[in-house]
């Protein structure tokens, strides 16, 4: 009877397959309004339900979305005109008014926008005319365009106030349908998108905490479509399964040791030489991520128009760091014996990967006499630490990075916490300069040449080990063409992907 | 007896402002901050002040205390740091999911180890008796995280028959409910079984049937009714606990309960959604109890409710 009953039930289910894509995501997306999120999974369904001035395309250049024209008449001026006929999810035509509510909303102290930081160099929005909105600048900021990415509102989310990311309503080729929390996010398609109605009729997003249950979804059917929500060892899996599709693109996530150079043994050049030239990524690579990861010598990937071709690359040689160790004042002191040189603390979250990698880094060190100890935290509290700066060792990655302005939030002293990125407190005069010099201007060739010369000085001085860069892995059902892998593992190429019947399942 | 309900009803108060007060005191000492983990390292100190003070954590413990305690008493929870709306209402939406599954994987339970730990204590030393064991420590070593899946891989991969996870409709609930049912039953068959071995050897027993009632009568009305106090004892424990979230079984199955909003509440440092849903999973394990005394004197004529 259950067999009867669980057939007729897959056939209702494949009939609705057809007209829907199902995407098998890990977590919740914590908020569907744009201005408010800033996890990587809400980012990627919002993309879905709005639209934005300007995004990036699969290659990761800048391209005009509901924007038709973007000039620059000077540095402190950029003028967009919007397209005509962009309407939002309930009719209501989208204008420059809704263009210039959405950026001021974030602007306003009220809302707590962590994106606010980003239009620190805004001062004023004009909209002269309702397809035409002007942004003027206090100074000029080449990384202004990269906060112009932000999913555009009706200026009727003023009154709908915290109840607007319930049922959020954007001019995306999605309209918001519903959220169950834990279970599933259901989109439908709009036939009022500008850019033309998506092909078929629903995308969901389904929320699958365990690996091994999206893996088997995919393997059955439940699920459609996953992207990097699997680790290394699933793919040949994969591979054999005719069924499925793969598709595999560089992206621009960025693995890395940071240091804490306030430490008084990490603050010293030798020792963070040293342990650059005791880790050896290869075995890692190839081993633990099966590939699937590029080695890094910078956080920009090799193909960014920023990346400095020639960077140091620490390759793995043990005996030098033995000698830089002994040079920086820390003899091993019982030689091949098992007495520590010193020991460090290097702090990781309770992603299994992440763990099994810390303890290849271990024995790494543990070979040219440094004992490392590592502590594995429940995420809030790694992160709380991470931020107050009490840390050695810790590894983290940068998701998504594309301006290089990310060097600037990263490596300045003035954005040491609580107010940046800059978590091991580097401080170099040189680099602060140069990554200003690169902020302010617009010409590309000088923004690449600060650029290429700050990556050489932190390629020296090593605040970070640059670790590596991952694949974006996208695997479909063969029914799905014509998507694409973004480098910033973005799904909103399934918006112009393609769907044949479910016919042979 | 309405004496014993009052002073029962009466005992909950503090029992539960205890766990209230205890949860207040944890949440604030925890490590991590909910502003850093919505604003992000960019945000500027004044900006993270202003979400402070939205949130109302700016203001002294004591006052963020009693306000606290205030709501609670209005029956208000508060709303959740994150998303934005009454703690209750996102409980209570849980609460449908998980009582759903602690319900089938009780009746699971049951199915599997009231047969068996009746066989097993009628036919105790014979081969039946083996087997039961064997069943009850097999069931017990096989951890959910691992049976769970051996069923997906089985049942959903393998015959095709039922979904692998989610929550839509009754087919999603069998395997969750399976794989819980199973864990639970082996404690379950086993003091069904002992408790059995301990009641019919009594005169009571020997009484009935001398009386010529059927040995069926004998064993359903009088030897299980009496033997049924200690598995009430554990049901009604476990039914805090499944109502309070079967943490793994809700994460391997996508099973959208209680126990997987508390661990995504503590990770989010969400804090007055940890302590309502605290607060709730002290009520649910108090009031399990308070039914099972009841269900004592009821079951029991020995035992007064005083």
């Amino acid at each position: 009877m259950v067999a009867c009953a669980s057939l007729s039930a897959c056939g209702e289910e494949r009939s609705q397959k057809n007209d829907a894509i199902v995407v098998g995501i890990g977590t919740n997306p914590t908020q569907f309004d744009p201005r408010l999120s800033q996890d990587a999974i809400s980012s990627k369904v919002q993309r879905f339900i709005f639209s934005r001035l300007i995004s990036q395309d699969h290659e990761g250049r800048i391209v005009l979305e509901l924007a038709e024209r973007w000039e620059r008449p000077t540095p402190l001026v950029h003028r967009f005109e919007l397209r005509r006929g962009v309407r939002f999810h309930n009719g209501v035509a989208l204008t420059a008014s809704d263009v210039k509510y959405t950026f001021d909303s974030i602007r306003d102290p009220s809302l707590a926008s962590p994106k606010a930081a980003g239009l620190k160099e805004l001062a004023r929005i004009e909209t002269p005319t309702p397809h035409r909105v002007v942004f003027h600048l206090k100074k000029p900021s080449a990384s202004f365009a990269e906060s112009l990415m932000v999913g555009i509102l009706p200026k009727s989310a003023r009154e709908a106030g915290s109840r607007f990311a319930q049922k959020p309503i954007g001019s995306g080729p999605f309209e918001f349908v519903e959220f169950t929390p834990d279970e599933r996010i259901t989109l439908k398609a709009f036939s009022g998108y500008f850019a033309g109605k998506p092909a078929y009729e629903r995308l969901i997003f389904r929320i699958l905490p365990e690996e091994t249950i999206r893996v088997l979804e995919l393997e059955s059917g439940g699920v459609d479509f996953l992207q990097n929500a699997f680790s290394p060892d699933i793919l040949p899996r994969f591979v054999k399964n005719k069924r499925l599709v793969i598709r595999k693109r560089l992206g621009t996530n960025f693995t890395y040791i940071g240091f804490n150079l306030s430490d008084p043994i990490l603050s010293k050049l030798e020792v963070r030489r040293a342990i650059a030239h005791a880790i050896d990524r290869r075995p890692i690579v190839r081993f633990i991520h099966k590939g699937l990861v590029q080695e890094a010598d910078s956080l920009l990937p090799p193909d960014h128009w920023a990346h400095k071709k020639g960077l140091p690359n620490y390759a793995h040689r043990p005996e030098l760091a033995m000698k830089l160790l002994d040079a920086a004042g820390y003899p091993d002191p019982d030689g091949p014996g098992p007495e520590p040189r010193f020991t460090l603390v290097y702090k990781t979250s309770q992603n299994e990967l992440g763990r099994r990698i810390a303890t290849v880094f271990g024995h790494q060190l543990a070979r040219v006499g440094i004992k490392m100890k590592i502590r594995s935290y429940e995420w809030g509290t790694f992160f709380g630490d991470i931020r107050n700066g009490n840390f050695q060792l810790y590894s983290l990655t940068w998701v998504g990075i594309s301006d290089p302005d990310i060097y600037r939030y990263i490596f300045h002293s003035r954005f040491m916490p609580p107010a940046g990125l800059n978590r091991g407190r580097y401080r170099n005069a040189r680099v602060d300069a140069l990554l200003e010099e690169a902020q302010q201007s617009a010409d590309t060739n000088i923004r690449a040449r600060a650029y290429g010369e700050a990556q050489r000085i932190l390629g020296r001085e090593l605040p970070y080990i640059n670790l590596w860069h991952s694949m974006n892995v996208a695997v479909f059902d063969r029914r799905i063409s014509g998507y694409r892998v973004y480098p910033d593992a973005d799904f909103i190429s399934l918006a112009r992907a393609t769907l044949s019947p479910a016919a042979g399942r | 007896m309405r004496k014993f309900l009052f002073r029962r009803i009466l005992l909950l108060i503090p029992v539960l402002w205890g766990v209230t007060t205890l949860v207040f005191i944890v949440t604030q000492v925890l490590p991590g901050d909910p502003v850093d983990l919505m604003l992000g390292e960019t945000a500027r100190p004044a900006q993270r002040e202003q979400l402070r003070k939205t949130l109302g954590l700016d203001r002294p413990i004591g006052v963020q205390y009693a306000d606290y305690m205030g709501g609670l008493l209005r029956g208000d929870l508060g709303n959740s740091l994150h998303q934005k709306r009454a703690v209750s209402a996102i409980i209570f939406e849980r609460t449908y999911a998980s009582a759903e599954l602690t319900l089938a994987s009780m009746a699971v339970a049951l199915l599997i180890s009231l047969p068996l730990g009746i066989a097993a204590a009628r036919r105790q030393g014979t081969l039946l008796d083996l087997g039961a064991g064997f069943l009850a420590v097999a069931g017990a070593s096989m951890p959910v995280f691992w049976l769970g899946p051996l069923l997906i891989i089985v049942f959903s991969i393998g015959l095709g028959w039922l979904p692998v996870s989610g929550r839509e409709g009754a087919f999603s609930l069998i395997l969750p409910a399976v794989t819980l049912g199973a864990a639970l039953s082996p404690i379950l068959m086993r003091m069904a079984r002992s408790s059995l071995l301990e009641v019919l050897p009594q005169d009571y027993i020997s009484t009935a049937r001398s009386k010529g009632i059927s040995e069926r009568r004998v064993l359903w009305l009088h030897a299980l009714k009496n033997a049924c106090l200690p598995l009430i004892t554990i049901l009604s424990l476990q039914l805090g606990a499944l109502l309070s979230g079967a943490i793994i079984t809700e994460t391997v199955f996508a099973w959208p309960g209680v126990g997987r909003l508390v661990i995504q509440a503590i990770a989010s440092r969400d804090y007055p959604l940890v302590q309502g849903c605290v607060l709730f999973i002290a009520a649910i394990y108090v009031s399990a109890n308070f039914l099972a005394d009841i269900a004592y004197a009821w079951l029991d004529p020995r035992v007064r409710l005083t």
